[in-house]
């Protein structure tokens, strides 16, 4: 096991056997978002309370989850960096930040589109709300830190520290509707005997929360072999694999 | 080397366990500031600011809500199913305003213990099922003693 | 197909959520994949030199 988590942080080797990955990837993520959004907009029933709206739910529900997902794989990527200082996660570190990024914008967007019709607001200073826009913050600090500092194994590690640092921040999000008085309205309860959503409407966010998650590992693993291949670019190994080309 | 390492996670581990501990007793020093809006029981408990703005959220108490003459005055009872206030706004409610629902208000008291909201938000809640499902889930509801309701989503 | 647009008056916000995610999720998919020709050409180059 050990052996086996060695030999994928080496670059070279984690360089191909991602690449072996990316398209089974890509299929299956292009297969389940067909999937999901065509059964979350047309096949799934209206909410007996938010009409059309709730629809927005199939989006914006996978993205927030992957906004808090994609901090804890980063800041779980920060750890290893900093204790066993390997290339490789410094290098998820920096890619998850954009990615989750994207996912947390996303979040706050889709959100902001479905408040206006149910809450009457786009914004509001809740709980909620605001502790998701720090992440957003959080995101952007740590995407700065590689534009700030030039040494990428420096910038690296600067940034893993404000990963870890920053994952007080995702309970708090999660449990800001159950702390504190909100608008939001509290967490879904999906793993009890009385799901607070019906099957019919369940089953599509599942799926397009399966297909968020494949999407993150096939955007991050393209990256990360960029990133892979533009730091390792002045050793043989890329030359030899690029010969190819 | 391995001492190194077991040096940065305890490191790490000790960082965090302290700023959790920092951040926690903020939060808790801060939740005042926090909580999005006051209850009417505590507009009787006199724990809202006075002359100020400041929000107030509840469920719209079912039978109170009355249209002024002009249409678009709303007068409504608000209830955290304790106390109950008079709220008074002017203007379009959201779709979502309706009896029995969730709402947060922002605004102030006048003299005389009526709240006059400037703005009215509908919360909802996390319960998301088809209109059929929801009808049957408050016959079924109707038709059980009170008490045994307990169970399942809350119907409409 | 009208009413699929209209969505009960939410239309608007639905589908620009929708298009807004989607949008975002493809571009940042191409342009990582473009990177990779990008990185690799300024290799060649470097190897010509």
């Amino acid at each position: 096991m050990w052996k086996y988590l060695h030999r994928l942080s080496s670059l070279k080797y984690c360089y191909e056997w991602s690449g072996k990955w990316v398209p089974w990837l890509l299929g299956v993520t292009a297969v389940l978002m067909l999937v999901g959004l065509y059964w979350g907009l047309l096949v799934a029933p209206t909410d007996y309370q938010q009409g059309e709206s709730y629809r927005i739910m199939y989006i914006h529900v996978p993205s927030a989850w992957m906004s808090m997902f994609v901090y804890a794989v980063m800041a779980g990527a920060g750890f290893v960096a900093l204790v066993w200082k390997t290339k490789l996660s410094e290098i998820i570190v920096s890619e998850c930040a954009v990615i989750g990024a994207m996912f947390t914008a996303l979040a706050l967007i889709t959100g902001m589109l479905w408040g206006k019709p149910t809450w009457g607001t786009y914004w509001l200073w809740d709980a909620r709300l605001t502790s998701e826009l720090i992440l957003l913050f959080l995101y952007f600090g740590i995407i700065a830190i590689h534009s700030v500092i030039e040494e990428p194994r420096t910038a690296g590690r600067v940034a893993s520290i404000l990963a870890i640092i920053g994952i007080i921040n995702i309970p708090i999000i999660h449990y800001s509707v159950t702390w504190w008085s909100s608008l939001h309205q509290p967490n879904m309860q999906l793993v009890s005997k009385t799901p607070s959503v019906h099957p019919s409407m369940l089953y599509p966010l599942l799926v397009m929360a399966v297909a968020f998650q494949m999407y993150f590992v096939s955007l991050l693993f393209i990256r990360m072999r960029n990133e892979i291949l533009y730091r390792e670019r002045l050793t043989k190994w890329v030359k030899k694999a690029l010969a190819g080309h | 080397m391995r001492t190194q390492r077991k040096q940065r996670m305890i490191f790490i581990v000790v960082l965090l366990v302290g700023l959790s501990c920092a951040t926690a007793l903020a939060l808790y020093a801060m939740r005042q500031n926090i909580m999005l809006f006051h209850t009417p029981s505590e507009v009787y408990t006199g724990k809202v600011p006075e002359n100020r703005l400041f929000r107030i959220g509840g469920l719209v108490v079912v039978g109170s809500v009355v249209k002024a003459d002009d249409g678009l005055t709303t007068d409504f009872g608000l209830t955290d199913l304790n106390q109950s206030i008079t709220v008074r706004y002017t203007g379009l409610l959201p779709d979502l305003f309706r009896e029995g629902q969730g709402i947060v208000a922002q605004g102030s008291l006048d003299g005389h213990g009526v709240f006059i909201a400037q703005e009215v938000l509908a919360k909802h809640d996390e319960n998301y099922m088809p209109p059929e499902v929801a009808a049957s889930l408050k016959q079924y509801r109707d038709t059980i003693p009170k008490g045994m309701s307990g169970y399942g989503p809350k119907a409409p | 197909m009208q009413e699929l647009l209209i969505l009960d008056g939410k239309g608007f916000y639905v589908w620009s959520a929708y298009a807004i995610t989607m949008i975002s999720l493809v571009v940042a998919l191409v342009s990582a994949s473009m990177r990779k020709k990008k990185i690799i050409k300024e290799i060649d180059e470097s190897l010509e030199q």
